[in-house]
């Protein structure tokens, strides 16, 4: 009965936002009639959640006549895994991506009282956008159809992989952050179709930060839950299924700075207006390559032609609405001056840094499927490319990042401030110096240029606290502190890769195995039982003596689906994580061991943090500015 | 006005130039860093490619060998097969009878895999495997 009726609220939800846009075309003639989208479009998404809630609830009471769940989930999981399961695939996905396309829009509108031609405009591209998501789901992905009469008595279970908190956690954020560009998405386009003159972007500037902060947390925690659960070793593969993520960040990255620009200087409005449609373009275009499944990638995800071809629709659909519109209406600014040296100059350059970047990722994605087409042979891009590209690019960015930290808006550049731009770059010198004769660290120049950017970004900043001149102090802490994050984030990765090494071992209990750099004993190994799994738990011994590491990888079977999985062991300290797999049993009777080390990893995360730190900062400030 | 129009045609033929430029310079660098994906019946009709490449397919029952650190085994498409070893540990999935990709290179008549990917679970096979089931 309950599925029956989630299902019908959610029909009811989807004709309603269908209705919210018919009523708001209408309402764009008829003034009286716009009081009433408002409303509607609030009980829309009302019922869109309650539709989410009762889902939810059935997977908390384990009703498995509901197929989607009676496949991902079982009764003898946790609460918190029932919840968690319905974003494990595809249907629940799905559904959670639009609830919180629902949620954002809603917050949004119920933040503006107006009743004029802009708002009613914005209401009318979410509800279509929402109307056509629910309606994707409702005809070929519904999580809440059910097996009748022959409903199973237990459910398939989750996947062991994503039975881990990572995955409670992980997915939300990141479709927070997909789906929240769509407020950017819809002002920007209503503010073409209402020919306003308002400031569209000082009122949504908040919402895209909040949204780029929330998919910064999002692929960081996946990075994360990569490196930490998953035991994949790394952090970033330059796989697929990243690379999409990457975009919309990337897209968002320069519209929050464009915005910034914009919103002081006046200029590049046009250009903030295209980039507001391009980052919520490439969230659909994430979702797209994902749901479809055409490209190869190592994240498992269920793939359906059908679905592809609906979303690739819908995807071609608004990108030729928004651009038709951006092409014919957008270019209505008066343009002004810009001058080099000063801060927008720095953004603007930084800006067509990061188009060359999201162009270049872009292409890289989509390689493999335009080669095989045309050239016939399988391919696939990696890691190298991306490295390749990206190096140089990340190297003129801290080079500008770091120029532009006492840089003016619309201000010319002074020519002193080049001096002290060369004695930075001769102190980095000195340090490469240092590291290379004592340390004998010798980066690659992919390595080094990202070392330079990051050191250079951290010197100038830093320096710049001690700035006397009270005009050039620096005047926005949130911006500062995520620059300084960025810095470190790109010390870290070239440390990192330069000084990581990994060693596979074959042991028995017992025997110290000296290997290059290490000594490892196996002291036991053991089975034990867990709720639903059984497994064998190592304890391993890292350099017995003085720096012993006790470390106690595991391997899980799970009972219901028969899979295994492996708990990584780590030991973590700032300067280098040890991070052991415990592998199969080899024909000798040896145990395999895989005993990697990971330095500066610790700088990787607390450069995130920091620059999400930043993030929260900035937002805070203009919470008060708004209000 | 003509001069106005002159230098704003100017301007986007300098886009469309750079623009141009850097994607030549992208997809130049593309084709230098890209990674060939073959089955083991690709093997008998090609050219044995020089360099790392990909090679998807099934785990031959049985043939799974783990010798010290090393493990080897028979990776087919059914219709013909190769040896690969692989030095390292094994991902969970890894398992006979099920998808593996390895990456790496040809000695001999062995492929020495560097990398080695399993199968993600029952319901999912990578687009590229679909058609050795």
């Amino acid at each position: 009965m309950i599925p029956e009726l989630a299902n019908f609220i959610l029909i009811l939800s989807m004709s309603l936002f269908f209705g919210t846009s018919l009523l708001g075309i209408h309402a764009r003639k008829i003034e009286s009639a716009r009081i009433i989208i408002k409303p509607l479009f609030t009980n829309a998404n009302l019922l869109l959640l309650a539709s989410f809630a009762l889902l939810i609830y059935l997977a908390v009471t384990d009703n498995f006549s509901v197929k989607y769940i009676a496949s991902h989930s079982n009764s003898s999981l946790p609460v918190f895994y029932k919840i968690s399961s319905i974003w494990s695939a595809h249907e629940g996905s799905m559904f959670l991506w639009i609830v919180l396309l629902g949620s954002w829009s809603l917050l949004f509108v119920r933040n503006n009282y107006k009743t004029d031609l802009y708002i009613t405009d914005v209401l009318i591209i979410l509800s279509s956008i929402l109307f056509l998501f629910t309606a994707f789901l409702i005809f070929t992905s519904n999580p809440l159809d059910r097996v009748l009469p022959l409903s199973p008595i237990d459910g398939a279970d989750i996947n062991p992989i994503l039975q881990d908190p990572g995955l409670a956690i992980h997915p939300p954020m990141l479709y927070m952050g997909y789906v929240g560009f769509v407020i950017p998405f819809a002002a920007a386009l209503a503010n073409l179709t209402s020919s306003s003159t308002h400031a569209w972007e000082k009122s949504v500037k908040r919402w895209t930060l909040a949204a780029w902060a929330f998919l910064t947390a999002g692929i960081g925690l996946g990075s994360a839950w990569a490196y930490y659960e998953l035991g994949w070793g790394g952090y970033w593969f330059w796989d697929p299924v990243e690379n999409i993520a990457l975009l919309p960040w990337l897209c968002g990255t320069a519209l929050v700075h464009a915005m910034a620009v914009s919103s002081k200087t006046s200029n590049l409005k046009a250009w903030v207006t295209f980039l507001a449609m391009l980052v919520f373009i490439l969230s659909l275009f994430g979702a797209f390559i994902v749901r479809s499944g055409i490209i190869d990638s190592v994240h498992a995800f269920a793939s359906d032609p059908t679905r592809g071809l609906y979303l690739l629709s819908l995807i071609a659909g608004i990108s030729l609405f928004s651009f038709a519109l951006f092409i014919f209406k957008g270019f209505n600014y008066q343009k002004k001056v810009m001058l080099f040296g000063s801060k927008e100059s720095f953004i603007s350059l930084n800006n067509i840094l990061l188009m060359t970047a999201i162009f270049s990722v872009f292409l890289g994605v989509l390689y493999p499927l335009i080669y095989e087409t045309i050239l016939g042979p399988k391919i696939s891009v990696g890691p190298p490319f991306y490295n390749t590209i990206f190096a140089p690019m990340v190297l003129i960015a801290g080079l500008f990042i770091g120029s532009s930290i006492d840089s003016q808006w619309q201000r010319p550049f002074r020519s002193r401030k080049l001096l002290k731009l060369a004695y930075c770059l001769v102190l980095i010198a000195i340090i490469l110096a240092f590291l290379y004769f004592f340390l004998g660290i010798s980066f690659s120049a992919i390595e080094g240029m990202s070392f330079i950017a990051g050191s250079f970004i951290l010197i100038t900043y830093t320096l710049s606290i001690f700035n006397t001149d009270r005009k050039r102090r620096i005047a926005n802490i949130g911006s500062f502190v995520s620059h300084l994050g960025f810095g470190l984030l790109l010390i870290g990765i070239p440390l990192n890769s330069n000084l990581s090494y990994e060693e596979t071992v074959a042991v028995v209990i017992n025997e110290p195995k000296q290997t290059e750099r290490n000594t490892i004993i196996l002291n036991n190994i053991y089975e034990a039982e867990g709720p639903n799994f059984s497994s064998i738990i190592a304890e391993v011994e890292v350099n017995p003596g003085t720096n012993a590491v006790l470390l106690m990888p595991e391997k899980r079977r799970y009972a219901n689906r028969g899979q295994v999985t492996s708990e990584t062991a780590i030991k973590s300290s700032f300067l280098r994580d040890i991070y052991i797999n415990l592998g199969e049993l080899n024909d000798q009777d040896q145990w395999i061991l895989r005993l990697q080390s990971n330095y500066f990893i610790s700088l990787i995360w607390g450069g995130i943090m920091i620059m999400l730190l930043g993030i929260l900062v900035f937002l805070r400030k203009i919470k008060h500015a708004a209000d | 006005m003509n001069k106005v129009r002159t230098q704003k045609g100017a301007k986007i033929f300098l886009v469309i130039f750079l623009a141009a430029v850097g994607a030549a310079l992208i997809l130049f660098s593309l084709n230098n860093k890209l990674d060939y994906f073959y089955s083991p019946k690709d093997l008998e009709s090609i050219e044995a490619p020089r360099g790392n490449f990909k090679l998807g397919g099934m785990v031959q029952v049985g043939s799974i060998k783990l010798n010290g650190t090393q493990t080897s085994f028979i990776l087919t498409d059914f219709e013909s097969s190769i040896k690969v070893k692989y030095t390292g540990v094994t991902p969970d999935l890894f398992k006979e009878n099920s998808g593996a990709v390895v990456y790496g290179y040809l000695d001999a008549k062995e492929f020495i895999a560097l990398e080695l990917y399993a199968k993600h679970d029952e319901n999912y096979m990578p687009p590229a495997m679909l058609n050795l089931e």
